[in-house]
């Protein structure tokens, strides 16, 4: 319900933001064209331009409650079909980063904080400050002029290569390849939240009570850790998880650009150069749908996890 | 006691700053990250001393007759871009750029979500349900779309690329000032003066806000490397102003004309290192303040 | 008599912290005959709780410790990390205070019973484990069926009980109880402490029981020991202690006698002016005499040694 509500305000929202300026969008659509006043007009109409601005929200409203997002000013396509078509690559992508960050940023904050101030604890402290302070896509610059320029271990960019015929397994492997470096950058980029995150949960949970009580009963320290200390601490990182899933659309705006990666996020840097304003539109709207839909699943999923938290 | 007198004990004053700075100078980390900063901010602020940004037009790179794409060994002490320009002068001046929009930015945010939060905290009931549901709209409005949408929408200039970072992240900050406002607004003083007589503005300026000021402060200097980084994101899509380039539009450039390609390391590597390193020094000032301003984190970590 | 099942000889335990050394427990000894039952007593910060950590070497890094605790014959101190687990919850087993954060909140209270008794093979499979849960249960009046809770369905006072059959599940020889019942209110609290004394009487288990509550002690413990300041300043048979205390601090304490129910008197006893001090700035002499009513100038002078006070007991005081 909540949810439902903060989607309609999003898709109200939307429709304001890009109207804050008050701007022609057709001019933009139509620069550097020699198109007759006429027919202008008629695209205006066809627009619904030529309308006040509340039968054009109304307009709006229903065309994107039937899932018409408008007309791409750069392609000339459905704004919907664009996108769903570059959803897959950004999903696998995405989805793969998401798994190592969240696996291996876990595992680092886990030896982190239960060993704290340990060297250990220090040198991953560290280096997730460093990645932490550190743009995603200029990782992704170095990385790629280091593996594919200099070393020539990885291709420059996309998804596969172009200009040979590959099949079966070695077209995966080829796929792999390609994959390999955005995935690098983004597992590292956002590995460090969940070290963070972990690492302090856990720190907390060390001070409680049942701990001790667990250490009293001659349970071994891996016992105590794995059985008591990690499934209270991990709960706030399952949790964390499960919101970024919501950025699995909009998390690699920048990296996808860099790797020439042929998902959204390119779409969105594509779409800022026109401006496509029907296409930054869709996008925003989608960016913040996927959120809004993982905020409501993360609490669906702690209300699960955590037997304190009864199902209201 | 009057109001005055408690105004006088309950605010931390010149000597409650003099042990601030007594508490910081023993953080070894807070203490090299000042000295970074203080660095940085040196050179930002004698930019226009060693570098005319006149010479960022293509053109009048010609005439001054640079080599193109020369690495640093023949151009010191960063080598030139495609265009000519000096890749030291982008440094330089980009380091004015994007300290300008991470410390401007941050203040929108500051102003914006310090005023939402201390009315919402402060005045309680239906007005702060009303805030606080369109706080809790905007948090779930993913941060960089918003940011992408709204910049494109506004134009490119470095004025919108702040406007667009304070107004895209205020929420998070009027959360935060809002709990604390609720934990000053407990304790006894604040009834006390209200029970004297006192006015709201009176009782927010000199009661509520020294209490919550070195929160404010800390938290302040942990939004300026995300104010940057933004920036640096937002200039690196495009969206920033090219007569003025930061390290954010550096880095564009770069990539946009094949640096990597050429290995033209000396292009990109500056510029992402200013940033991580500004970026980091802020964020090890910004943990201290925090440590000081709540130390039971300081145990913690 | 047999082999006692505690012994504490000249433990010692000092906290490191930033700001320096803190001793706080400074040369204690006693002894807990089997089945016998001790009640250690004294204001918070005494050192009693640290006590009840040390015996099972639970304290955290940041403690130092020395002297010997011998549990059922075995230095604690000594053993290696194999030989102090198998040691821990067979020998010895802690009541936790069950108010706060003593059970696992994500974990079902029957499992966090049987899980003692698995590691240290108590039962030989997890079905044995569990009809030995659901005895333990019933045996502190929680229905068997109640092992599939957690810890937030459960009323303080039932927490309490299952903290209770927690300790009892790999019969102990020794229980330490500390504070097992502060956060109870009065009713409850009356019932868990008959319920423990019932328990101990049909198992013969030895009791260590630790409190800032004397009235409690006298009524459960043979005998009693007054801690003060990290020391034990009077140690005797409970009932002569409680009625002519010889060390003017436990005469403070017994007449500070805090009636069942009366919060305020618990947590202050009203016998006693001031403040306990600060471990970490012991006054010098006797660390009493500042809050002392019959301190003498000598009494700044050398801390006083337990000495002879009467049959079986003894107390640190230059009066005695």
């Amino acid at each position: 319900m909540g949810s439902a509500l903060t989607l309609l305000f999003v898709v109200c929202f939307n429709f304001f933001l890009f109207r804050i300026v008050p701007s022609d969008p057709l001019a933009h659509m139509l620069r550097g064209r020699n198109i007759s006043r006429e027919v202008q007009d008629n695209l205006r109409a066809a627009f619904g331009l030529d309308q006040p601005i509340t039968t054009q929200f109304v307009y709006y409203l229903r065309e994107t409650f039937r899932g018409n997002l408008g007309i791409s000013f750069h392609s000339r396509q459905p704004v919907w079909d664009e996108i769903v078509e570059r959803i897959p690559a950004t999903v696998e992508l995405l989805g793969v980063s998401w798994l190592f960050a969240a696996v291996i940023g876990t595992a680092g904050g886990v030896i982190a904080g239960w060993r704290r101030n340990t060297w250990k604890d220090r040198l991953i402290t560290s280096s997730t400050m460093t990645l932490y302070s550190v743009p995603d896509f200029w990782l992704g610059i170095i990385l790629l002029t280091v593996f594919s320029v200099v070393l020539g271990w990885f291709p420059i960019g996309g998804m596969q290569s172009v200009g040979v015929r590959l099949q079966g397994f070695e077209a995966f492997l080829d796929h792999l390849r390609h994959l390999f470096l955005p995935a690098l950058t983004l597992s590292l980029a956002y590995m460090g939240e969940y070290t963070m995150v972990t690492r302090s949960s856990l720190v907390e949970v060390m001070s409680e009570d049942y701990l001790t009580v667990a250490r009293a009963k001659g349970l071994r320290d891996k016992v105590v850790r794995n059985h008591h200390a990690l499934p209270n601490a991990l709960l706030p990182v399952v949790t964390l998880a499960a919101l970024n899933l919501g950025f699995i659309l909009s998390g690699a705006i920048a990296v996808e650009s860099v790797f020439s990666w042929p998902g959204l996020g390119q779409a969105t840097a594509e779409a800022i150069r026109g401006p496509d304003y029907p296409m930054l539109q869709g996008l925003f709207l989608l960016f913040s749908a996927s959120v809004i839909l993982f905020n409501l699943i993360a609490d669906l999923l702690y209300m699960y996890l955590d037997p304190r938290v009864e199902a209201s | 006691m009057t109001v005055r007198s408690m105004t006088r004990s309950g605010a931390p004053g010149v000597s409650a700053a003099g042990s601030f700075w007594r508490q910081f100078r023993r953080s070894r980390q807070g203490m090299i990250g000042l000295a970074i900063l203080v660095a940085f901010g040196i050179l930002a602020l004698v930019a226009p001393l060693i570098v005319d940004p006149a010479q960022f037009s293509p053109v009048v790179a010609r005439t001054l007759g640079n080599p193109q794409w020369a690495p640093p060994s023949e151009f010191p002490p960063l080598g030139t871009d495609h265009l000519r320009r000096s890749v030291w002068a982008q440094f330089v001046w980009g380091s004015r750029v994007s300290l300008t929009v991470g410390l401007a930015a941050t203040a929108v945010t500051m102003v914006i979500g310090t005023a939402v939060g201390v009315i919402a905290g402060y005045r309680g009931g239906r007005l702060d349900s009303f805030l606080m549901r369109i706080t809790e709209w905007f948090l779930v409005i993913p941060f960089l779309p918003l940011a992408i949408a709204l910049a494109s929408v506004l134009g490119r200039s470095t004025r919108n690329i702040i406007l667009v970072i304070g107004l895209t992240s205020w929420p998070w900050m009027a959360r935060l000032i809002r709990s604390q406002v609720l934990t000053v607004k407990q304790r006894l003083f604040v009834d006390r003066a209200r029970s004297l007589g006192a006015k709201s503005g009176h009782i927010i300026r000199n009661h509520i806000l020294p209490n919550v000021s070195g929160l404010i402060l800390a938290n302040a200097t942990l939004w300026v490397p995300i104010s940057i980084l933004s920036e640096t994101t937002l200039s690196f899509l495009g969206l920033g102003n090219p007569g003025n380039p930061s390290w954010g539009k550096t880095l564009e450039e770069a990539f946009a004309n094949g640096a990597m390609t050429r290995n033209a390391w000396w292009y990109f590597v500056p510029a992402g290192l200013g940033i991580l390193t500004v970026v980091l020094a802020f964020t090890m000032v910004g943990r201290t303040l925090e440590e000081i301003a709540d130390p039971k984190l300081g145990k913690e970590r | 008599m047999s082999e006692p099942v505690l012994v504490l000889e000249d433990l010692r335990v000092t906290y490191r912290t930033s700001g320096g050394a803190v001793p706080a427990v400074r040369g204690v000894s006693l002894e807990i005959p089997a089945g016998g039952s001790l009640g250690l007593a004294g204001e918070s910060g005494c050192g009693k709780s640290t006590i009840a950590g040390a015996v099972l070497r639970l304290l955290p890094g940041t403690a130092e410790v020395s002297g010997r605790v011998l549990l059922a014959g075995k230095d604690v101190y000594e053993l290696k990390p194999g030989g102090l687990r198998a040691v821990r919850w067979t020998a010895g087993a802690i009541v936790f205070q069950g108010a706060l954060h003593a059970l696992n909140p994500v974990q079902r209270i029957g499992d966090q019973i049987a899980e003692p008794m698995l590691v240290h093979q108590t039962v030989s499979t997890p079905k044995a484990a569990k009809t030995r849960v659901a005895e333990l249960l019933e045996s502190v009046g929680i229905p068997a069926r109640r092992a599939a809770a957690y810890p937030h369905q459960l009323s303080g006072g039932q927490r309490q009980r299952v903290l209770i059959a927690m300790a009892l599940a790999c019969d102990p020889q020794l229980l330490i109880a500390d504070e097992p019942t502060t956060a109870l209110d009065v009713m409850v609290q009356a019932q868990v402490l008959e319920l423990l004394a019932d328990l101990r009487r049909q198992r013969d288990l030895a009791l260590l029981f630790i409190t800032h509550d004397l009235s409690l002690l006298t009524t459960y413990c043979d005998r009693l020991a007054i801690m003060y300041a990290g020391r034990i300043v009077e140690e005797g048979p409970s009932g002569d202690v409680f009625a002519g205390p010889s060390h003017p601090y436990t005469r403070g304490l017994a007449a500070a006698f805090p009636r069942i129910g009366d919060r305020s008197s618990r947590m202050a006893p009203s016998g006693l002016g001031g403040d306990p001090p600060d471990p970490a700035a012991l006054p010098a002499g006797c660390p009493f005499h500042p809050r002392c009513p019959l301190a003498r100038p000598e009494c700044r002078e050398a801390e006083p040694a337990l000495r002879i006070s009467g049959p079986e007991r003894r107390a640190a005081c230059i009066l005695v």
